[in-house]
């Protein structure tokens, strides 16, 4: 993974700036969306001088604004955790999503909801973050332990049954606790609306930390990415590196998680995408995954914005119908290469 | 595990005296679940009660144990034995013991088209069209996956893979109409989901009991390919089985079994993937009895998780399906992990 | 008795051409060696022979019959088939991984017959495995695996057997191993063999007949003595060799020339 040569650097410095212009542009596109569009002057009006007395200031400060700003992390939160797990389990098709992450998160607040209805934000953070270690844990057990770790296809599987097992057991308090269900219905389809923005502000700080310590492991990555052995030769500290990504798998998935609920696809999808754009090094790939993470998220909020209007589809819904369809064509894709 | 042969005639056999023991002992065990099933409830009897309820037609109790309590007893066994077998089939087609119904669209297919209508067409139709909705929703999800997987034949990978593509799109449009209708259907929709057997009657009762005869038949027929399936196709082949053929044929066998299933239960998940790992414990390598077995595991685990539900939160009937996975998933975890060691 | 044969035969991967009007016909009741340079197309024909694979013009024949116009249970009663690393399913016996070679000759009616277990027996004993027959094919030796995989084929009781690098990944004494079980089901049984080995020199020890393909197309067959001279050996795998007379076996042995010893 680390074939880097000087001009394909340039390049993907080039393809970095244009991907972080795309993400403006779609930042400002979800600042103007919504059932009445707002012209480009009239958001940079309500973001830099702001009128007490225009209604469509309000709607860009308070709902608009703080929604872009969530979905931007949590699209680049969950991309980077889903290209950070792909370069753990060497495994294209790794993604919190896939191995039951987000099922475990959300299965940890649904638990907690219907025990305490009244939690702070805290405690569902500390939920979903618990959830999704406790979920780690148990695929790995599953599928990464023993002597055979099986292939792609084992770690897959273990994803899906444990998503099951996850599900089955939300799904089942949510039955018996039926207040609870009206509270997280439309966060349990994925959303990144509805909640001011200074709750959420300690969950947007823990995902940019995590962010951006990736950074400094981005090229014993590199490193990882020719195999364990291999790695350990050049002088990676294998295990410490392995569990440091561990942790920020859990960190980004955790709060990823608990900001918006159950967002698939873009952990599995995106880092494909970055990786036809950007040469393979994880110094450029991964924040080339979050901003694309970003920029697909904002668009699938704008997009279930405006389809089935007046209601909104969530952004959840939007990523899995959008994802989906492009998860099944790239596995024809590479059905077709190899035979 | 000694093996024995039993031959009459041409008809010749190999047998696992161990396994078939165990379908011996596990028939006992649900005609025992079953006699306390039929005792238990909102109205308890004792055996002497029950014993009359049974055969007295104009016992006072008699319409509770026969007409309420006896269907849904029996649905509940027959969901659970599709499912296992089900699940069991595709285990071995997949060629890993990780695989389930929900892997190839099946549940998710059936989740969407029911949740659909029992948004928008519950109302003017009634509620006897859900199981047939259900079930070209389970349908038509599995010949999708199929379909799109399909490229100079297929591969386990690829339809697994493909298949959890599809269950994420599916899953996605349920959520959809969830989020989007009115609470009161998100309620008995999510109940749908759970899985439940709530109200079921013998024309419930009888309809699936055809299906399910209609579809193990042909599959005791196949019983010798199902064995060659977790075989690679070049070794199959060598050995004479029209690997792609029989590999159609079976799926569509499973993705039927579940799909009924389905239809009439809601989305059960995890009998499809435990009950096949509690049967192919001991059972060696032989093929009937390890079908039975999972047959007889997933019935009784849907039985006990029935009971439960109904019994054990009086006067609240839950769904049964929260006790599958609260009984079925310990279990499947333990398992699996004792399995990698 | 049964034979294969290839005529013109046309196939690859995708647009990629691997074999190119491919002409074959192998002597009956001898041991034919398929050898070749990586990606010459050595294992594609073997797979082609074993109807894994269609051609995309020309015919495989089985006995003078096109092979893929046969009931494929009627070819598994002439032909088996040992593929490279195959792989067993997950805790199964030796004695039930040999008894799936007995899948052709079963009907629904009659699943074990007398003559299914004995055919069982037999190609336990062959294959020298009773001993092991009740332990998990997992935990067998490299060697004793693959000798559990040809029991499966002996047990299937074809006159025709392919193998596609049955030595691959074994240490030099499983390799023996294998291949003296291989020549004795030959020289006892006359079962015709046919198979892919990527060691020449072990090739051209226990072949009777030696196929050498290039590009696609026989390049060379014969005696291993009339394929293994070096001016053959260069043009086939583009190797430097001095060939000398095995001093136990007498067959060719090839001795390849490093780069200081050409100059």
């Amino acid at each position: 993974m680390s074939d880097t040569t000087p001009e394909r650097s340039v390049q993907g410095v080039g393809v970095l700036l244009s991907l972080t212009a795309l993400l403006l542009a779609a930042m400002l596109m979800s600042l103007m969306a919504g059932a009445q569009w707002s012209t480009p002057v009239a958001v940079w009006q309500a973001l830099f001088h702001p009128s007490g007395l225009v209604v469509e200031d309000l709607l860009i400060r308070t709902t608009r604004l703080p929604r872009t700003l969530v979905a931007v992390v949590v699209g680049a939160g969950l991309a980077v955790a889903g290209a950070l797990m792909q370069t753990l389990t060497r495994n294209p098709l790794a993604s919190p999503g896939i191995v039951g992450i987000n099922a475990g998160a959300m299965f940890a607040v649904v638990v907690l909801v219907s025990m305490f209805p009244h939690a702070a934000l805290w405690a569902w953070y500390g939920g979903a973050l618990g959830g999704a270690a406790l979920a780690a844990l148990l695929v790995w057990m599953l599928a990464l332990r023993g002597q055979s770790p099986g292939g792609p296809l084992r770690l897959v599987l273990a994803g899906a049954a444990l998503t099951a097992l996850f599900n089955a057991f939300s799904q089942a308090l949510l039955v018996i606790d039926q207040q609870g269900l009206d509270t997280v219905l439309f966060w349990l389809a994925g959303a990144v609306s509805g909640r001011p923005l200074t709750h959420l502000w300690p969950l947007m700080a823990v995902t940019l930390v995590a962010l951006m310590l990736c950074w400094p492991l981005a090229r014993s990555m590199n490193a990882l990415g020719t195999g364990e052995a291999m790695a350990r030769s050049l002088g990676v500290r294998v295990y410490r590196l392995q569990g440091a990504i561990v942790v920020l798998v859990v960190a980004l998935a955790g709060a990823c998680v608990a900001m918006a609920g159950n967002i698939t696809f873009v952990g599995l999808v995106v880092p494909h995408m970055a990786r036809r754009l950007l040469p393979a090094d994880h110094r450029l790939w991964l924040p080339g995954c979050a901003l694309l993470g970003a920029t697909l998220l904002l668009l699938a909020d704008v997009v279930g914005r405006c389809v089935l209007q007046p209601r909104e589809v969530p952004v959840g819904v939007m990523t899995a119908l959008i994802g989906a369809p492009l998860f099944i064509v790239m596995l024809r894709r590479q059905g077709r290469r190899h035979g | 595990m000694v093996e024995r042969t039993l031959r009459l005639g041409r008809f010749s056999r190999r047998f696992l005296p161990t396994a078939w023991a165990r379908v011996a002992a596990l028939l006992l065990v649900m005609m025992l679940v079953l006699l306390v099933s039929l005792a238990l409830g909102r109205v308890m009897l004792g055996p002497g009660a029950l014993l009359e309820a049974l055969m007295n037609p104009h016992a006072p109790t008699g319409l509770i144990v026969r007409e309420l309590r006896l269907p849904r007893i029996l649905l509940a066994a027959l969901i659970g034995a599709a499912l296992g077998v089900a699940g069991w089939l595709l285990q071995q087609v997949m060629r890993n013991p990780l695989a389930s119904p929900d892997i190839i669209g099946v549940t998710s297919g059936a989740s969407a088209a029911a949740v659909s209508y029992l948004a928008w067409l519950a109302v003017p139709l009634g509620m006897a069209g859900l199981p047939v909705a259900a079930m070209l929703g389970a349908a038509g999800a599995a010949l999708a996956v199929y379909t799109l997987a399909w490229s100079h034949g297929v591969t386990p990978l690829r339809l697994v893979l493909t298949g959890i593509g599809m269950a994420a799109a599916l899953g996605a449009v349920t959520t959809l109409v969830l989020a989007i209708s009115p609470l009161t259907t998100t309620l008995s929709a999510y109940v749908w989901l759970t899985g439940s057997v709530y109200g079921a009657n013998w024309s419930d009762v009888s309809s699936l009991a055809l299906w399910c005869v209609a579809l193990l038949v042909p599959l005791a027929a196949l019983m010798r390919q199902v064995m060659l399936a977790p075989l690679d196709d070049a070794l199959a082949t060598g050995l004479g089985l029209a690997v792609q053929r029989h590999r159609a044929a079976l799926l569509a066998l499973a993705s039927a079994l579940a799909g009924v299933a389905v239809a009439w239960g809601g989305a059960f998940v995890f009998v499809g993937l435990v009950a096949p790992h509690l049967a192919r414990r001991l059972s060696g390598y032989s093929g009937t009895a390890q079908m039975v077995l999972a047959l007889l595991y997933g019935a009784l685990l849907v039985m006990l998780a029935d009971l439960v539900a109904r019994t054990l939160f009086l006067p609240l009937d839950l769904p049964a399906g929260i006790f599958v996975a609260a009984l079925g998933a310990p279990f499947f975890l333990a398992l699996l992990i004792r399995e990698v060691r | 008795m049964a034979t294969v044969s290839a005529h013109a035969l046309m196939l690859g991967y995708q647009r990629r051409r691997i074999l190119d009007q491919l002409e074959l016909d192998l002597p009956e009741g001898k041991i034919s060696v398929l050898v070749g340079s990586n990606g010459c197309g050595k294992s594609t024909l073997l797979k082609a022979l074993a109807r894994l694979l269609s051609p995309w013009s020309g015919q495989v024949c089985l006995d003078g019959t096109d092979i893929h116009q046969l009931p494929t249970r009627e070819v598994a009663h002439r032909l088996s088939l040992l593929p490279q690393q195959p792989v067993a399913p997950e805790g199964m016996t030796v004695r039930q991984l040999v008894q799936l070679g007995r899948h052709p000759h079963q009907r629904w009616l009659s699943q074990w017959s007398p003559d299914d277990e004995h055919q069982v027996a037999r190609a336990l004993e062959r294959t020298g495995l009773e001993a092991l027959a009740d332990q998990v094919v997992d935990t067998l030796s490299g060697g004793q695996r693959q000798r559990a995989w040809i029991a499966l084929a002996v047990a299937q009781n074809t006159p025709l057997m392919l193998l596609d690098e049955p030595t691959s990944f074994l240490d030099m004494n499983h390799q023996m191993e294998v291949l003296d079980l291989l020549h004795e089901l030959n020289r006892e049984e006359g079962r015709t063999i046919v198979m892919v080995l990527h060691d020449l020199n072990l090739a051209g020890r226990y072949a009777d007949h030696m196929v050498a393909l290039r590009a696609g197309q026989v390049y060379a067959r014969g005696t291993p003595a009339q394929v293994m001279i070096p001016e053959r050996i260069e043009a086939i795998f583009g190797l430097a060799c001095r060939v000398i007379e095995d001093p136990c076996s007498h067959t060719p042995l090839c001795i390849p020339l490093s780069r200081q010893a050409r100059s």
